[in-house]
Parts: structure tokens; C-alpha cells; sequence
């Protein structure tokens, strides 16, 4: 009897097989391709996959940089995915408005409004249509090493000021000790200074103001003062050698091994350091986290927070299995998975508390803290002001522009978009 | 009558061509042969070449199959038409002045050193012998490397941290290593380093191919008539080889207009969008910026130099040969 029940169950998955395996779902995604995040890919690839029989899901990763720079022909080709990582922002908006994207129907985004978090959904939104479902939360802070930190006799968790945080760097570049790392020829990695210095001056409605081309745009005084301070701190060389020269993944090796007091990076550095050093990066007791510390006679706020709002987006002509995973992807149970794994601090609101890693916690409690969150600029303002915004940051740590030339240049990149 | 009988041969000339080329077989090879090297040369050359022309007056993001084509999803256009200011924005850009100025320097470095360079070595190893074989393998080298391939490379040579740029300094006791690719001038100069060195090897060939076909008798007779070896290289074997040189310094001027694969992984264009040469800024203000209709405008400009050059050349220094 028992034989005959198995013979029966295997025939019956095998008419299964054949009869709704047709659907393939194909996914899209950023170099995530190595731990901990394939394993939590593929976990959730394999248990959605057995809970939708007939329905294949097919991941595929991409390096970053080669990511941005295929989609636009992806998407518009037969080859293109059904979805897709999504920084959100600028690049998003011109693919939602140029109709490449597929909008989810009022009752799925009533229904995922539930449970997925309102923030993220709302950063993949556009002109109140809703394409896609957040995944982590990032936010950048400045990492420290706390072996530097106790020889030089700095106390950083007391940077609560700019000028508290330039006194560091002169105490660092006195005890011979590189105060920052970054990885300049990637430029985004400088434009978190940039961007930092000028969500404390002008704060949120100061910066809607620029991207809405108000009071003068990005030519006004606080742009011009955010260049002004930036430039205070270059002219004190805070950072390694050759920092021009080096991408971001050089940078975060070198502050892996120890090479520098502080690094201005965002949460995901945690992985990232830790592969790219040579010695398997500094350990959790070596390492703390401070927010940007806030600028005197600043509009901004010490918890405004500068980060991403990511997450996976529908294309067209996605089918409606597409939504299915993309609601399973992001779910709750995926998101709980990543945070009590360790894999990324998760939207949803009631995996939040699961966060077990300590580093990962102060940043999840520096999101959580959040009284406006501030996408990347580079991402927010699209990729030809973006660009722009990049590479000023770049020709000032370079002393090839000034900050009042880099505004200018900002406004009349803004005024041609 | 004689305007009669012109015409009349006239008429007749024409089927006596292609049966003539019929007969001999050409005209079947013709019809084998040319039209896949003809839809080929339409598909991948001439038409993008048009496109890029027809795309550089808009402001468009290059999503969509034209930025003229109404967007049914939005009812408005993938484009904006903007007329001229593409290229009077490429003009005014300080960073395509630049790049316009560095691909400047790769031409005039490929003509007045890596060309003399290749001339040089090839006087010396031109002759068959083992000896001049291996050299001449280790010369070519370079050329045969994939340049994404030599970009890394050198990337990792002349990178301070860990590179060979570190050991030197070290070597040499200087306290902070030597960062070439994160210095201004030094970055485009390495650029150039490795042009001269990827690059000599393809010239030299060209050149030891011409002067192994210059007849051993006129050699031996000025050798006879008591003519130094430089005597004889300048009065004897570079006059013969100018054939030879005129197309070498072809390929490296429409070469330097198109040098990408270095740069990118060298310095992507830095630091501060120094090192960018024409292409490569083409590459990342045009498309990795999203912004298509620019791009075209630079690829115009780019093919106008080329074209403009090729016709010139062709029409002077190579005329008649």
C-alpha cells in the first residue's frame, strides 16, 4: 500500500512538474552573490519554490557599477528581468516614468502596507503609484577603531560638533595615525562628506528647496557653506595616501586591517571590511559607531540620516508570480531571517528587534532614531546630477574647484535636467 | 556619325563587363561576398553612425527606442528636442576640454616617441636570426594582451599600498609611497606609459615587415660604397619604409582617438575627470549619466575628427601610393 501511495505521489509530481513548471520568475540583483546573502537568497528562492509548485525562481547577480550601467538596454530587450534591485531615487523615478516599471494594484499595496514598512514603500513610489517592496535599511555613520582610539586618547562616542570632529583629526594626524579612509576614485565614497555637511546646514527643507530648484537651487549659502566647511576638513589631509586612486573596496581593506582611525561608511561596511582586509578585518570589540556630528548654526538635526531606501522593483511585463515572491522576498520571514542572521537590518518593523549583531544594532537604533532619512544624493537627484554631485565632491578633495565653482556648477547641472 | 558609334560602343560595353565578369567568375564572388560584408558594415557602422547624428540635438535618458518616439505608457516623448546644446554644453565642459586635450597628448606621445621607438628596434632586430626572433616575440607581447587585462595590471603596479609602486619607494626610503594614478599630472602620464609600452610592438612589426622587403642588394652595395649602418638607415632603408611608416602613423592617430580600455581600469578618468580621453568620457558622461542624446554629441564630434583626419591624410601624405 505504501508503495503504491509513493509510486502515485511521485507520478503526481512528476504531471505537476511538467504541467505548471512554466513560469520562471527571474530576479535581478546587485553582487550578492557571495555570504551571508546568498545563502539567504537561495533559502528563500527554495522555500518559496516549494510552497508554489510549477513557479521557478531564477537569481541572477550583477556587480554593481556593470548593474547600473546594463539596465537601461536590459530593460528595453527581450532578456529584461522580471525584477530587480532598485536604489530608488532619481534613476527609479525616469524608469517608472518612462513606463518601464509595473505598478502593483491598490488592494496589494493596501494588503503589503500592513506589514512591509510605509517608509520603504514610499521610496518606491512614484507620482502615487507603488512598483516595488523595500528590503534593507542602510544608513551611514563614522565606524571607529577603538585601538586608535584609546592609544590616541580620543573619545569619539563626545564628537557631537564638526569642530569636535576636526579636533580628532588633527589629534590623529599628530599621533601619526591616517584619520580617515576613503576610496576617492569611486567618488561616491567623498560625496558622503559633502552630502553629510549639508543635510546638517540646510536640513530637509533646505535640501527639497535644491532638488525643487527654490531660493537659487544649489547656488545659495548653504551650499556654499556646506563646500566652505568640507573644505575645512581636506585642508587638514585627513585622508590615507593616494586615496585618489583607490575604489571603495581598496578603501574598506585598508580600514579592515587597521589603517586609519576613522571611516565614514555605511552599514553594509561591516561584510564588506571584513572580506576585503587581509587578516579578516577588526573584530566587533575593535569597532564603534557615531553619527555625522551636527554643524553649528545648522538647520539640520544630529539624527537626520543619510542612507538607502532599497529594495526590488516589477518590471512590465512581470506575471503575477512576480508579485507573489516579491512579497514572499521581502516579507516578513525573509526580513527576520536577515536579521537575526546578520544579513542586513531588515524594514519590516517587526524584525527590527531581532538584530543580534552588535554593530548591526547601533545601526538599526540610528535608523530607528531617524527624524528625516535622506536618500543618497547621488542616488536621489538622478544620475546626471548625482554624477555631478559625486564629482565635485571628488574635484574639492582635490583642490581643483572651489566651493563656490562647485555650486554654480551643481545649480546649472540642475537648471539643464 | 562618330557621337553615333561612341554611343553604340558605349551601349555595348556594359553586358560586355559582366559577361566578361560573369564568365570569369567575378561576378559570382561579388554576389557571395558583398552582400553580408555590406549588411554587416550597414548594420554595425553606418547605421549607429546616423543614429548618433539624429539623437545629439535631444536630451534623453536612452530609455525607449528613440527620443522622438511617443510613449504611449506616458503620452509624451522618451526625448526632448534641445537643439545645439549638447554640443555647446560639450564645449563649455572643462572636463571634455580636458579629455579632448589628453587625447591630443596620446597622439602626439604614439608619433613622437612610441613611433620612433618601434623604428629603432626594428633597425636593430629586422634581420632573421633566433636571437632577433625571441626579441621580437617579447617586444609583441604587450600587444598581444587584452588592454582590461593590462589596465589591471598596471593598476596594481603603481598603486602605493601594495604594488610595485611600494616596493620602489620602499626601496628607495621615501617615507609616503609613490601614488601615480592618484596624482594629477601623474595619472594621465601613466596613461601614457602604458600606450608607449602596450603599443611599440605592433608598429615595430609593421616596420620589420617593410624593411625585410627592401632588397638586400641595395644594402649591400651602399655597404660597399662605404655607408655607415646610420648612413645606411637614414639614406637607404627609412626613405624605402616611408610606405610602411605613413600607414603606422595612421593607425596610431585613429588609435589615440579611441584609447578606452586603459583608462578605465587605470583610473576610470581620475582623479577630479583628469585622465578621461575622448572615448571614455563619451563612456561616462554620456552613458553611465544616463544621458544618450550627450553622449551622441560627443560620438558626432569624435567621428568628425576622425573622418575629417582620414580624408586629409589620405588625400596628402598618403596620395598616391
Amino acid at each position: 500500500m505504501k508503495h503504491v501511495s509513493l509510486t502515485l505521489a511521485a507520478s503526481l509530481a512528476f504531471t505537476a512538474g511538467t504541467a505548471f513548471a512554466d513560469v520562471t520568475v527571474d530576479v535581478l540583483s546587485i553582487n550578492r552573490d557571495s555570504t551571508p546573502w546568498l545563502g539567504l537568497y537561495t533559502d528563500a528562492v527554495a522555500s518559496f519554490e516549494a510552497a508554489n509548485p510549477g513557479v521557478k525562481v531564477n537569481l541572477q547577480f550583477m556587480e554593481d557599477e556593470a548593474f547600473k550601467q546594463k539596465l537601461p538596454t536590459l530593460l528595453q530587450s527581450d532578456a529584461a528581468p522580471d525584477m530587480f534591485f532598485s536604489w530608488s531615487g532619481g534613476v527609479f523615478y525616469e524608469q517608472a516614468e518612462q513606463g518601464f516599471l509595473r505598478a502593483l494594484d491598490d488592494a496589494t499595496v493596501a494588503e503589503w502596507k500592513q506589514d512591509l514598512s510605509a517608509g520603504g514603500m514610499a521610496a518606491l513610489s512614484h507620482n502615487g503609484k507603488y512598483y516595488g517592496a523595500p528590503e534593507a535599511s542602510q544608513n551611514v555613520a563614522i565606524w571607529y577603531n577603538k585601538d586608535h582610539a584609546a592609544a590616541l586618547g580620543i573619545d569619539p562616542t563626545s564628537i557631537k560638533t564638526y569642530d569636535d570632529l576636526l579636533g580628532a583629526v588633527e589629534t590623529a594626524k599628530a599621533g601619526g595615525v591616517t584619520p580617515f579612509v576613503v576610496g576617492g576614485q569611486d567618488k561616491w565614497p567623498l560625496h558622503f562628506f559633502y552630502s553629510l555637511i549639508a543635510m546638517r546646514i540646510m536640513g530637509q527643507e533646505g535640501m527639497a528647496a535644491s532638488a525643487a530648484g527654490e531660493n537659487g537651487g544649489f547656488n545659495n549659502e548653504d551650499w556654499l557653506r556646506a563646500g566652505q566647511e568640507y573644505m575645512r576638513l581636506i585642508e587638514l589631509e585627513p585622508f590615507q595616501p593616494g586615496f585618489m586612486g583607490v575604489k571603495y573596496d581598496g578603501a574598506t581593506g585598508l580600514w579592515g586591517d587597521g589603517a586609519a582611525l576613522f571611516h565614514l561608511m555605511g552599514d553594509w561596511d561591516l561584510g564588506a571590511s571584513r572580506g576585503a582586509a587581509s587578516n579578516g578585518g577588526l573584530s566587533d570589540d575593535q569597532l564603534g559607531v557615531i553619527p555625522f556630528p551636527m554643524i553649528e548654526g545648522g538647520k539640520g538635526a544630529i539624527t537626520d540620516t543619510l542612507g538607502g531606501a532599497s529594495g526590488f522593483v516589477l518590471t512590465k511585463d512581470a506575471p503575477d508570480e512576480a508579485i507573489d515572491f516579491l512579497k514572499y522576498f521581502m516579507g516578513v520571514d525573509v526580513q527576520k531571517a536577515a536579521a537575526s542572521g546578520g544579513v542586513y537590518i531588515p524594514t519590516v518593523p517587526s524584525a527590527g528587534g531581532l538584530v543580534e549583531d552588535v554593530i548591526l544594532k547601533q545601526f538599526a537604533a540610528i535608523g530607528g532614531a531617524s527624524t528625516y532619512h535622506q536618500l543618497f544624493l547621488d542616488q536621489f537627484f538622478g544620475s546626471e546630477l548625482g554624477g555631478a554631485i559625486n564629482d565635485v565632491s571628488a574635484q574639492m578633495a582635490t583642490g581643483d574647484i572651489t566651493p563656490e565653482a562647485a555650486a554654480e556648477l551643481l545649480e546649472e547641472t540642475r537648471a539643464f535636467q | 556619325m562618330v557621337t553615333t558609334t561612341d554611343y553604340a560602343t558605349q551601349a555595348t560595353l556594359k553586358p560586355n563587363v559582366f559577361r566578361r565578369m560573369w564568365t570569369d567568375g567575378q561576378l559570382k564572388m561579388l554576389l557571395i561576398f558583398l552582400p553580408p560584408a555590406l549588411l554587416v558594415f550597414t548594420v554595425f557602422v553606418i547605421l549607429p553612425m546616423l543614429q548618433a547624428g539624429f539623437f545629439a540635438p535631444y536630451k534623453w535618458s536612452g530609455y525607449g527606442p528613440a527620443p522622438w518616439v511617443l510613449n504611449e505608457d506616458t503620452g509624451r516623448e522618451f526625448g526632448r528636442w534641445v537643439g545645439s546644446q549638447n554640443f555647446e554644453r560639450m564645449w563649455g565642459h572643462s572636463a571634455f576640454q580636458q579629455a579632448f586635450e589628453n587625447t591630443l597628448l596620446v597622439i602626439a606621445v604614439s608619433l613622437l616617441i612610441q613611433l620612433p621607438i618601434a623604428l629603432f628596434l626594428a633597425l636593430l632586430i629586422y634581420q632573421n636570426s633566433r636571437i632577433n626572433t625571441i626579441f621580437r616575440l617579447v617586444f609583441f607581447l604587450p600587444y598581444i594582451m587584452a588592454e582590461v587585462a593590462t589596465g589591471l595590471i598596471f593598476s596594481f603596479v603603481l598603486d602605493g599600498n601594495y604594488g610595485l609602486s611600494k616596493w620602489f619607494s620602499d626601496l628607495m626610503g621615501y617615507e609616503t609611497a609613490f601614488f601615480p594614478l592618484a596624482e594629477k599630472p601623474w595619472a594621465f602620464y601613466s596613461i601614457l606609459a602604458v600606450i608607449v609600452w602596450k603599443y611599440f610592438g605592433f608598429h615595430m612589426m609593421i616596420y620589420i615587415a617593410g624593411l625585410q622587403s627592401i632588397s638586400k642588394e641595395l644594402i649591400e652595395a651602399a655597404r660597399i660604397d662605404g655607408a655607415s649602418a646610420i648612413q645606411r638607415a637614414f639614406f637607404i632603408q627609412i626613405p624605402l619604409l616611408w610606405p610602411a611608416i605613413t600607414i603606422s602613423i595612421f593607425y596610431s592617430v585613429l588609435g589615440g582617438l579611441q584609447v578606452f580600455d586603459l583608462v578605465m581600469p587605470m583610473t576610470a578618468g581620475g582623479p577630479s575627470n583628469s585622465s578621461h580621453t575622448l572615448v571614455s568620457y563619451l563612456y561616462n558622461f554620456g552613458f553611465v549619466r544616463l544621458n544618450v542624446g550627450f553622449g551622441s554629441a560627443v560620438g558626432v564630434f569624435l567621428f568628425a575628427v576622425g573622418v575629417v583626419f582620414a580624408l586629409v591624410y589620405r588625400n596628402t601624405v598618403q596620395r598616391g601610393q
